[in-house]
């Protein structure tokens, strides 16, 4: 019997929107490289009280990104609280739209791996408040100590647009693909700079090995999917994947079972 | 006749004119307040100094000529939960007793532009949860008309400070009664607007969906006055409905039931066990007065309501509560207790922080939203909050106002709630918060004995009907009269406020 | 259903609410009195006394919402005020409790 492994490979790609203030709140969006809770007001700051206002041009740029994905827009927005406890998050809940995105059902071509043209199905696009940042040291050295993390909250409140494709991506050269032709539509319609390095397009990969029967096409296994983050240039993405993809057949085929977990990308050392 | 028996509207037409000062004004509400606090605990931050800024503003702006406004001169209470730009907003809590928040709410900064004072800051429940102001972390406020008992909650601090005379108004937040209950157990008006109507900015937030803010006052012309200023339209809260207001002032200026439909609730004669005589003879008084005034009186069902509301207000207020509080961490403001460790710092800080009233439900609502529970109660509760408002659409196709006690009975002793009893305490002012509506409680006179407690009744309306709401107050009001200060008890109890 | 005090422990863990033993007990008989009160709507709904099917999960809204706000920044002259608030602030960071990068 002869043995095949197909990736399955679905992206999460958090599109920071071109907005000039923040999802909820009016603090400037021009977060980078500025000083430490620069841009912070009592709204992203989860002051009692204090109440969102929905950036009437964030919601523009999603439904702009969403048309242009084929998806299907709905005629009022929705949020929901996520809610979590972390030291990033001011009001210990995201504003997002988890039940009823903006938009969703979508389709996006790309050229695959052979050539042709492959359709990928957006399964939705939502808007959703970004988190701050956390810094462990600073690099002048100023921070340092074993005991303290710093939070900045210049980060917390942007607005983002997440679009998530279905698991329809079958190789890293596809993922990669797929990924650069969001960033050029958002780039086009002037929805977001797309800067990878900057973080202003973060892609999230959702990945899996099955093990096909090449004569018969039989499914014999599946790999416990992973989450592959921390990729900041489509190269990045495109090495993440090819590693992550060798580590879940090695473990097919010498039958070891993987945990369904969150892994992260390491640059320098090229392995999640 | 002192300055502080005045109504709100008697002070500000006084002030404009120049008949007295809002300095004056604002001293005999201060001497009030002196006063009373010893027994009454019914504030948590006087703030005299601030006051008396506010009223030489008044005063100078008289003196040239021009017209502070409506408010002008009045002495306003603020429940501290209300954010004023230099106090504390402590909500009653530890978690929040040394913050003081930059901003001011949007129903302060509408009514200091039309020349209220802001006095002090009122006792309450912590963060807005309970029913007799027992779960404040300060001193406990007590009922102005029989000091033992309880000023009601969680508002409990605005309507002892409002029916012992230390201001003609106060705003509280009304999430399942908060305002209504507190203010019948007083005495007093008390009103929650539809859900939309009054800002909510700067108003620290319990149950998003259901929260108001909401006045107190001694006659149906002071509630009206104070709406019309606070229910402006707010841009800065999204949830606040644009638009012009219906004219508040005119409803109550020439109030008639002719035709109205009065209703009772027939589903309420199989509580007839949870709720004391005083108040049916309460609500029967109102229906009488209705009667004669010219109003049909009919009957409207409800019967999903009146067996399902309070386990439904139950799960939902407890998800909502524990969504609002999440944000107590103790890394950006207010308390916070170090530890090891990110989360022990999150669970120091929110063990010490909160009392028992606000564990237990952050610790509910955290229950009814997790995992395999969700469906079984929070999606429960959400569906059958749809059918109770359907319910309330149904019945005011039939009617204009339906008519109901407020509370199951008069003030109760302190320390003398739990379990069952507390768990029904809002059961009639719980189903307005759930449908959105706008309900008002009035006074219908007091119970029998050497310490006569007041006795209050409840009117609800289909949603933006305040207007409805006023006028039928305003025409019972020609009755029973307004609501009379309460005589202060002999001083005794030195030291217990804050 | 009986709720225990380790179910209790764990709910308090989730919540970030530190309990002692004493309200650990406390908080057990609470949610034993109050779980089956709470399920008065889904066990109706079962009995056939309540038509849940179909009904759709209350949404407040007002008829006429207010416009989205504009697009526009403004400076946050509230920032050294806020700073000032935090328990423990350095260098216009507010400071936590060491956390491990990779979280
Ligand atoms: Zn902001």
């Amino acid at each position: 019997m002869t043995v095949r492994y197909v990736p399955v490979i679905g992206l999460e790609i958090h599109v920071q929107l071109a907005t000039e203030s923040k999802l909820f709140c009016r603090c400037s969006a021009d977060y980078f490289g500025k000083a430490p809770n620069a841009h912070i007001c009592p709204g992203c700051m989860g002051l009692p009280g204090a109440m969102p206002i929905l950036n009437g041009r964030a919601a523009e740029l999603a439904v702009r990104a969403g048309i242009a994905l084929s998806c299907k827009i709905r005629d009022r927005l929705y949020f929901d609280r996520k809610h979590y406890f972390y030291a990033d998050l001011s009001k210990a809940y995201q504003i997002s739209q988890d039940g009823r995105p903006v938009a969703e059902g979508g389709l996006l071509k790309i050229r695959s791996d052979d050539g042709t043209l492959k359709p990928v199905r957006i399964t939705r696009l939502h808007l959703e408040e970004d988190a701050g940042k956390l810094v462990h040291s600073a690099a002048d050295g100023r921070l340092e100590g074993a005991e303290n993390s710093y939070a900045d909250y210049n980060r917390g409140g942007m607005a983002l647009a997440e679009i998530v494709s279905e698991p329809d991506l079958s190789s890293p050269g596809e993922a990669r693909e797929y990924a650069a032709r969001i960033r050029q539509l958002v780039r086009y319609l002037a929805v977001s700079d797309g800067d990878m390095e900057k973080g202003s397009l973060r892609v999230d990969a959702n990945v899996s090995v099955k093990q096909v029967d090449a004569d018969t096409g039989e499914v014999l296994a599946w790999s416990a999917r992973a989450e592959v983050k921390n990729m900041n240039s489509l190269r990045a993405l495109e090495r993440a994947l090819e590693y992550e993809i060798r580590r879940h057949r090695e473990a097919l085929a010498s039958g070891e079972r993987l945990e369904r977990e969150t892994r992260h990308w390491n640059e320098a050392e090229g392995v999640t | 006749m002192q300055l502080y028996e005045l109504s709100a509207t008697e002070m500000a037409r006084g002030v404009r004119a120049g008949e007295f000062s809002a300095s004056e004004v604002l001293e005999s509400c201060l001497g009030r307040i002196e006063e009373g606090e010893g027994a009454l605990a019914a504030m948590i931050t006087v703030t005299a100094g601030k006051a008396r800024e506010e009223a030489a503003l008044v005063d100078g702006m008289v003196a040239r000529g021009e017209d502070p406004g409506p408010l002008a001169g009045v002495p306003i209470i603020l429940k501290d939960n209300i954010c004023m730009r230099g106090a504390p907003v402590t909500c009653a809590s530890k978690m929040l007793e040394n913050w003081v928040p930059p901003y001011d709410a949007a129903v302060v900064e509408m009514a200091a532009a039309s020349g209220a004072l802001f006095p002090g800051k009122a006792n309450m429940d912590e963060f807005a949860m309970g029913n007799s102001g027992e779960f404040s972390v300060f001193t406990h406020p007590s009922n102005p008309w029989d000091t033992d008992r309880a000023p009601g909650g969680s508002s409990g601090g605005c309507a002892a400070a409002v029916a012992a005379g230390y201001a003609p108004l106060a705003l509280g937040t009304d999430t399942g009664g908060s305002v209504r209950q507190p203010a019948s157990f007083c005495g007093i008006y008390g009103l929650k607007p539809t859900w939309g109507l009054a800002s909510r900015r700067g108003v620290v937030p319990l149950a998003p969906t259901m929260d108001q803010v909401g006045p107190f006052a001694r006659t149906a012309e002071d509630l009206a006055l104070i709406l019309s200023i606070i229910s402006a339209p707010d841009g800065g809260d999204g949830t606040c409905r644009p638009g012009q207001r219906p004219d508040y002032g005119a409803a109550v200026a020439t109030p008639s039931l002719k035709g109205k439909r009065v209703a009772a609730i027939r589903d309420l004669e199989g509580l007839s066990s949870l709720l004391d005589d005083a108040v049916l003879e309460g609500l029967s008084k109102f229906l009488d007065l209705c009667r004669g005034g010219g109003a049909e009186i009919v009957d409207v069902s409800l019967p999903v309501t009146v067996e399902f509301g309070p386990p439904c207000y139950h799960v939902l207020s407890r998800a909502e509560a524990a969504s609002s509080l999440a944000r107590y961490d103790g890394v950006r403001y207010g308390l916070s207790k170090r530890g090891e460790s990110l989360s022990e710092l999150y669970t120091l800080t929110r063990g010490e922080g909160f009392g028992p009233e606000s564990k237990r439900r952050v610790l509910m609502g955290t229950w009814v939203m997790s995992g395999a529970n969700f469906d079984e109660y929070y999606t429960a509760a959400a569906k059958t909050r749809t059918l109770i408002a359907r319910e309330f659409d149904e019945a005011f196709k039939g009617c204009d106002i339906i008519a109901l006690p407020t509370a199951p009975g008069p003030a109760f002793i302190k320390g003398t709630q739990g379990g069952e009893r507390m768990r029904m305490a809002n059961l009639l002012t719980l189903p307005p918060n759930l449908a959105g509506l706008p309900a008002l409680s009035m006074n219908m006179g007091f119970t029998g004995g050497d310490k006569p407690l007041p006795v209050g009744v409840q009117l609800i309306a289909s949603r933006w009907g305040e207007a409805e709401l006023l006028n039928a107050a305003a025409a019972v009001e020609k009755s029973v009269g307004g609501a009379t200060v309460a005589s202060l008890p002999a001083r005794g109890k030195e030291g217990e406020a804050r | 259903m009986t709720i225990t005090e380790q179910e209790i422990r764990a709910l308090a863990e989730t919540a970030k609410v530190g309990l002692t033993d004493g309200e650990v007990t406390a908080m057990t008989a609470y949610f034993n009195d109050a779980v089956p009160f709470c399920g008065a709507m889904a066990r109706a709904a079962r009995e056939g006394r309540l038509d849940l099917d179909g009904v759709p999960p209350y949404a407040p809204a007002v008829e006429e919402p207010p416009a989205p706000g504009e697009d526009r920044a403004v400076p946050s002259p509230l920032r050294d005020e806020l700073l000032a608030a935090a328990p423990e602030a350095r260098d216009g960071f507010f400071v936590v409790p060491r956390i491990l990068e990779e979280e």
